[in-house]
């Protein structure tokens, strides 16, 4: 496992180069955080109103988390790297290397994100607390089960993008899926919690990846009990399990496949 | 080190004006072995099917026939096992992380070996000295010439001091200087830890430099497997003779050798082993006529490139 840390250490290591294009990503998610808290504000007119269940106060703290894992997990690796190695031949300088490659990939994505999400972390939470004037009325126990269901979610998205990007064995470009998958996270879970959704697309949205990596984690942020905690925990512990398993499933098919240019 | 058995690489690709698709060998039934501290090149023109090979041989392509061991290890099912005991060095591909230092890319790949940190740094520092760029450890590799990240991409498929290096034409666009020093190394890492070397090139006066062996492969097939020496003594059987006249030569000698006029009284003539001896050709000439006399092998290059067109 070393070896992967070694990945992560060093990639977050190389991110540190692109400190101005971090800049601008932040200023572009504080942004958008002051444009989503102003929507919200307009729609609970009344401010002790309940949408959806949730108060002004949860569905602000709900939006700055899922905006905060959108915007963390937005991976330049994970979204061109795959299939670009895949595509050009690059892939052969990291194949015959003793770690595993979409494992090495994963780790990458891990260093990737880590150097965003330092970032993102403070401007969200330093957002929320001048916006409403409160801390989140979280507990201790509260904080600690959203960040393993973070961790966690953080993990799932990067392997639902490595399965994406493997596909450029067989497809020649990626770059549709990946929109697609992007925009279904974000307005179905990130922008808008799945109860604003009617009752039959809310059971369908809890079937997949939506319930896990957006709305899971943000909904017990707001709205915490024991028993959602274990749901979404087990749930992302069946998600992270198969999807490794269909990595190496599809590398493995998709390995035979290689036909790298020039030889 | 390397056994080589029957092995055949075929490539499925699309016909776009049939709208079919058809199946082209890269690689047809090649058999060979590669002994330990052989330095080889393994040489072809443009889809002879070296790379093709090479990546067979590293693990990256599946053949469609025929068996590879590589250091008694099959290259397709034990990737990683594999990985430990070889470098490789491909000169259009880049592996190392652009805004990091030679010294963190190393680090990097010594960790991921299993190397532990002391270690790692005592086989970089030896690096460090043997490619002498002691200077260029600390500078992002962005900001290298492309014969120092040459250098780099070099000491990266070295690090874990593999048996065997393969390098895919690793001189592809370096100078002369560059390239000069890039051999050397190679040659001295042969030398010293007894690295076998599979080397391709499309220039061959890399290869007269460090190999001892040379296969050559054209459309698939191996054409010809022989030491250096060897070719250059089969194949060699045209010695080229310049001469430089004080006069034009006389017709006797224009009607014999046909000789081809260079510049003002410079004349070359090709004379082959078999037809003549070089001493009775020189003594048909004047003596008192000649300024300047030089005998030359063809160059392996011309002996090559005849070979490639069969």
């Amino acid at each position: 496992m070393y070896k992967y840390y070694a990945a992560m250490k060093y990639e977050f290591k190389d991110r540190t180069a692109y400190k101005i294009s971090l800049f601008f990503n932040a200023v572009i998610f504080a942004l958008v955080m002051y444009v989503m808290v102003h929507v919200w504000g307009y729609l609970y007119h009344d401010k002790d109103a309940l949408i959806a269940g949730y108060s002004y106060q949860q569905m602000i703290w709900y939006v700055i988390l899922t905006e905060l894992i959108w915007f963390s997990t937005r991976s330049a690796i994970l979204t061109h790297q795959i299939s670009d190695d895949i595509r050009t031949g690059n892939i052969c300088s990291y194949v015959n290397k003793p770690y595993d490659y979409p494992g090495y990939i994963l780790a990458r994505y891990l260093g990737e994100i880590s150097f965003k999400t330092i970032a993102f972390i403070p401007i969200g939470g330093i957002l929320g607390v001048v916006c409403l004037r409160m801390f989140p009325n979280a507990s201790f126990i509260s904080v600690a089960s959203v960040l393993v269901t973070f961790i966690l979610s953080v993990i799932i998205n990067g392997i639902i993008r490595v399965l994406v990007g493997l596909s450029s064995f067989w497809i020649e470009d990626t770059k549709p899926v990946i929109w697609l998958y992007e925009k279904l996270i974000l307005i179905m879970g990130t922008v808008f919690p799945l109860e604003l959704f009617s009752e039959n697309i809310q059971q369908v949205l809890k079937y997949t990846p939506i319930y896990v990596i957006s709305y899971g984690p943000a909904r017990l942020f707001v709205k915490y009990n024991h028993e959602d905690f274990f749901k979404i925990l087990l749930s992302q512990i069946i998600y992270i399990v198969i999807g490794y398993l269909c990595i190496q499933i599809v590398y493995k098919k998709g390995k035979r496949r290689l036909h790298v240019y020039g030889g | 080190m390397i056994e080589v058995s029957k092995v055949t690489k075929t490539f499925t690709v699309a016909d776009r004006k049939n709208k079919e698709t058809k199946e082209i060998k890269a690689v047809k039934d090649v058999s060979f072995c590669v002994s330990k501290g052989e330095k080889l090149a393994f040489i072809g023109p443009n889809g002879a099917g070296k790379s093709t090979m090479i990546k067979m041989l590293t693990g990256i392509l599946t053949p469609s026939q025929g068996e590879i061991t590589v250091n008694g290890i099959d290259p397709q099912k034990n990737t990683k096992m594999l990985a430990k005991c070889i470098g490789t060095v491909f000169g259009q591909r880049e592996q190392l992380w652009i805004n990091l230092t030679p010294y963190d890319n190393l680090m990097f790949l010594a960790l991921t070996y299993g190397m532990n940190k002391k270690d790692a740094g005592r086989v970089i520092q030896e690096f460090e000295k043997i490619f002498e760029i002691g200077e260029l450890m600390h500078v992002p590799i962005k900001k290298l010439s492309l014969g120092q990240r040459m250098k780099c991409e070099i000491i990266a498929g070295l690090v874990h001091k593999p048996e065997l290096l393969f390098l895919d034409e690793p001189t592809i666009g370096l100078d002369i200087v560059a390239k000069s020093n890039i051999l050397h190394v190679i040659d001295k890492m042969n030398r010293e830890f007894g690295t076998t070397v599979f080397f391709t090139s499309h220039d061959i006066s890399d290869i007269e430099k460090l190999c001892n062996r040379v296969i050559i492969i054209n459309k698939g097939e191996i054409v010809i497997d022989d030491p250096l020496e060897a070719i250059k003594k089969n194949y060699f059987k045209k010695k080229k003779i310049c001469v430089t006249l004080k006069n034009a030569p006389s017709a006797r000698i224009m009607e014999a050798y046909k000789p081809e006029c260079l510049d003002g009284n410079k004349y070359v003539l090709e004379v082959k082993n078999e037809d003549l001896e070089i001493g009775s050709v020189i003594s048909d000439f004047d003596p008192q006529n000649i300024m300047d006399i030089t005998i030359q092998d063809s160059s392996l290059e011309s002996v090559i490139a005849n070979i490639y067109h069969g």
